[in-house]
């Protein structure tokens, strides 16, 4: 019997279909990420939906045979929920959760059961955010689940209902949302969204279904995918494998010798060592080779293998990173760079989250820090906007308890953190932390991987952009001259002090330079300079 | 016989009303290398910062010695006076422990030394309590339990250019956690069980000085509120206006000594409040 004819799905038909969501989603990861209005390279709605996927995909599965479809649907939507990153990545993985809620007493699912998940599912989109706003991605969900609930038939043809209404709230969305409408595009969530019904229907029924993703006016600009690639490699290496470790000990070893074949069979390597003694260290999806590899070199001692995935805690451990003794009230801080890790660090908190390429880091990678912190109570400090979700999620799933302060960028991050007193309880601290941050305003300065149009201005690949408290305010030639741009829309008092923080791509001597053309500028105005860091952000700009 | 009032020069007690009241003031000493200064005497506030600042020399500075303070008791015992000796936190400074020893040249006379636990115009707030207690009649114990009482309900807040002076002077106390700090910071300080103690970070001077009005009003309103100015007069006025709705008496405007600016540096704002 075809796919499509199946009444009802069991536990393994279910995660096939997730699967093959995920891989329609996948395939056009790169022109969702360049529907995105901003064009920054962090962020990417397509990345960071393909990446929750991808966590759900690796869900540990009840044994096949006692497996239902209620409790498959919530193995993937709670690996989903923890895998989570950037604001439309914790959105969906809520929508997983909402349908397996909607699944929870099927041993099977058919094409009625289907339809209710997709209500529920929906619903726990719109939950999920504080203010839902129309012609965003939960326009598209909600559309789907009210063309599939009157459908009786089998699953495909319950999807095949939904896909369509998804596909004609997709292209509504421009209408509800002017950014859209301005820049020339639907909504981003919305377009993955759409892509996951389509490849769970393909898989269904078979059909190859053709998605027409209209790249923004200005066209697709290649940066923006390398960019993507990039991150997914990087973040293959971290979130899978074997943590391993060991000593080789002999006559006339060889370390470097050794660390290159290590670097072909793994990640993240460190070898170090004279003739006699070989300490390796390194990140595989199978321990065995190097441990063989190592055992044919000379004698292994100290062996350590640790599964990175299931024992964040342990891991750390191995890694000699103490466990801090438990205390009454710690700060967790997400860091996008370096040198803002750093300062996070001097100014107190008690464990750092990289942020990472996109810096958006998983509800799964926030919870290892705030387990890290190890604290009766903890404050979560996401410093980007498209990470508070993540943080909110993270503090959900957290047995402890967490309170995310809404700081959405890194200055406003330094202002909370600053306005911490480890001598006020944990609920002085929150108040007083989440007041700090309206006493601070943000900004950015970027190259901008794409052209569009954003707030009423046009913007050219290449440009320097700059953004004031979210909002694009400058776009031009050189990533100073945005600078000011910024500053004069800003329009700050005397003793205003205005606080460069530089990224990875720009040199010290260049931010210096900057500070001055600004202190020439803005003479009443303090000007002071550190390393950030971050990568994309040529600037990240505190005023105050 | 009324009770004599004395203090030292740390209390910053402006010197018209230490005449006013009939206060004695007991000056420390500061040394610029070998030049000696008697606080409050020999060396005027601007100049002091002025060598603070531009000098290259950092100054030390010295309580009084015990002859200081029996040369201040003496002539008040003469006169058949009883002493209340209202001062600085001893863990600030050893000018309590030569008041102590010169008591001891004393042995019939009623000298009861207090410890304010705190420094510069919180001082002045409760001399200027003892003062008037002690003007209008009543005797030494009681007089010395307003000190006392003054000191414990008076909140000192106040912000700092840098913390560099208290570290150099070893004076830092509990805010040596903020010394160093990789990004700049103004720190809001106050004086607690006798020493130094962070209260908040920020990044500039004016939300420090928001910070602590918004202190200041969360424990209003205060029988008596002095406040310093190190910065501008402007600054001064403004602030003076501010604490003003806070209380019904007038600001007690006071300017730092030699001896509390050698460790807490130049462009010091702070306000001591007193509550009843």
């Amino acid at each position: 019997m075809s796919a499509h004819r199946i009444p009802s799905l069991d536990a393994e038909e279910f995660r096939r279909l997730v699967i093959a969501g995920a891989a329609c989603l996948e395939a056009h990861a790169d022109a969702i990420n360049a529907l995105n209005v901003f064009p920054v390279p962090d962020g990417d709605t397509g990345t960071n939906m393909l990446l929750t996927l991808r966590a759900a995909n690796e869900a540990q599965l009840p044994d096949p045979s006692s497996a239902t479809v209620g409790s498959a649907s919530a193995a993937i939507a709670r690996a989903a929920l923890l895998g989570a990153r950037g604001n439309s990545g914790v959105i969906f993985s809520q929508y997983l959760r909402g349908l397996a809620g909607g699944l929870a007493d099927c041993r099977e699912c058919g094409g009625e059961a289907l339809a209710g998940a997709l209500r529920a599912a929906a619903d726990a989109g719109y939950r999920a955010v504080g203010n839902p706003v129309e012609g965003t991605m939960l326009s598209v969900m909600r559309a789907a689940a009210e063309a599939a609930l009157p459908v009786r038939g089998t699953p495909a043809d319950v999807l095949r209902a939904a896909y369509a209404a998804a596909e004609r709230a997709l292209a509504r969305t421009p209408e509800q949302l002017p950014v859209l409408e301005q820049a020339g595009v639907v909504d981003a969530g919305g377009q993955g969204v759409v892509a996951f019904l389509a490849g769970a229907l393909g898989h269904l029924d078979g059909s190859r279904i053709e998605l027409r993703i209209t790249a923004p006016a200005g066209g697709l600009a290649g940066a923006a995918s390398a960019v993507s690639r990039e991150f997914l490699e990087h973040t293959e290496e971290e979130m899978y494998g074997y943590c391993t470790q060991f000593i080789v000990q002999g006559e006339g070893l060889d370390a470097d010798a050794l660390r290159e074949r290590v670097m072909e069979m793994a990640a993240s390597t460190v070898v170090v060592g004279d003739d006699r003694v070989v300490r390796v260290h390194a990140h595989a999806d199978d321990p065995g080779p190097l441990l063989s590899m190592g055992a044919a070199a000379g004698a292994l001692d100290q062996i350590n293998v640790q599964n990175m995935d299931l024992q964040h805690r342990q891991f750390l451990v191995s890694h000699g990173y103490a466990a801090a003794e438990a205390r009454a009230f710690a700060v967790v801080a997400v860091a996008p760079g370096g040198g803002i890790e750093r300062l996070f660090d001097d100014l107190g908190a008690a464990a750092i989250v990289p942020g990472g390429q996109t810096m958006n880091p998983s509800a799964a990678d926030i919870l290892a820090a705030v387990q890290r912190a190890n604290a009766a109570c903890t404050v979560v400090l996401p410093n980007n906007a498209n990470v508070l979700l993540a943080a909110e999620q993270a503090a959900n799933l957290s047995d402890a308890e967490v309170v995310v302060v809404p700081a959405a960028t890194v200055p406003q991050g330094i202002a909370a953190l600053l306005a911490y007193n480890p001598d006020r309880s944990g609920p002085e601290n929150a108040a007083a932390m989440t007041k700090a941050i309206e006493s601070v305003r943000s900004g950015e300065v970027t190259i901008a991987v794409r052209s569009t149009r954003v707030n009423g201005l046009d913007v050219t690949e290449g440009q320097a952009m700059a953004m004031l408290d979210g909002a694009l305010v400058a776009a031009c030639g050189t990533p100073t001259g945005a600078l000011v741009q910024m500053l004069e829309v800003c329009s700050f008092g005397d003793e205003a002090l205005v606080t460069l923080y530089y990224g990875a791509d720009v040199r010290r001597a260049d931010a210096e330079a900057a500070a001055a053309e600004v202190a020439g500028r803005f003479p009443e105005a303090e000007i002071e300079v550190y390393e950030g860091g971050q990568p994309h952000y040529q600037y990240i700009v505190s005023v105050e | 016989m009324a009770v004599k009032i004395v203090t030292d020069s740390t209390s910053d007690l402006p010197p018209e009303l230490a005449a006013e009241l009939g206060v004695t003031v007991v000056p420390l000493t500061v040394f610029f290398g070998e030049q000696a200064f008697k606080d409050g005497v020999d060396i005027g506030h601007d100049e002091f910062f002025e060598r603070l600042t531009t000098g290259g020399v950092l100054p030390s500075t010295t309580q009084p010695s015990v002859g200081e303070f029996t040369a201040a008791y003496e002539p008040l015992v003469r006169e058949g006076h009883d002493i209340v000796s209202i001062h600085i936190s001893d863990k600030l400074s050893g000018t309590l422990n030569s008041a102590r020893n010169a008591r001891q040249e004393f042995p019939d006379a009623k000298i009861e030394l207090v410890d304010t636990r705190g420094a510069s115009i919180a001082i002045a707030l409760a001399v200027k309590a003892a003062a008037e207690a002690a003007n209008a009649g009543a005797d030494a114990d009681a007089v010395a339990e307003i000190a006392r009482a003054a000191a414990e309900n008076t909140a000192h807040y106040f912000v700092l250019d840098t913390l560099e002076y208290l570290q150099k002077g070893g004076r830092i106390g509990k805010a040596q956690a903020w010394f160093g700090s990789l990004l700049s910071i103004k720190p809001v300080l106050t004086l607690r069980d006798g020493e130094i103690h962070p209260l908040e970070k920020v990044r500039t001077r004016v939300k420090a000085v928001q910070r602590m009005k918004e202190l200041a009003a969360e424990g209003a309103p205060y029988e008596e509120i002095a406040l310093t100015c190190e910065t501008t007069e402007a600054e001064a006025a403004e602030l003076s206006e501010h604490l003003a709705a806070f209380t019904d008496r007038p600001i007690l405007r006071g300017r730092l000594g030699a001896v509390i600016g050698t460790y807490a540096g130049p462009g010091v704002i702070g306000f001591a409040l007193r509550k009843r």
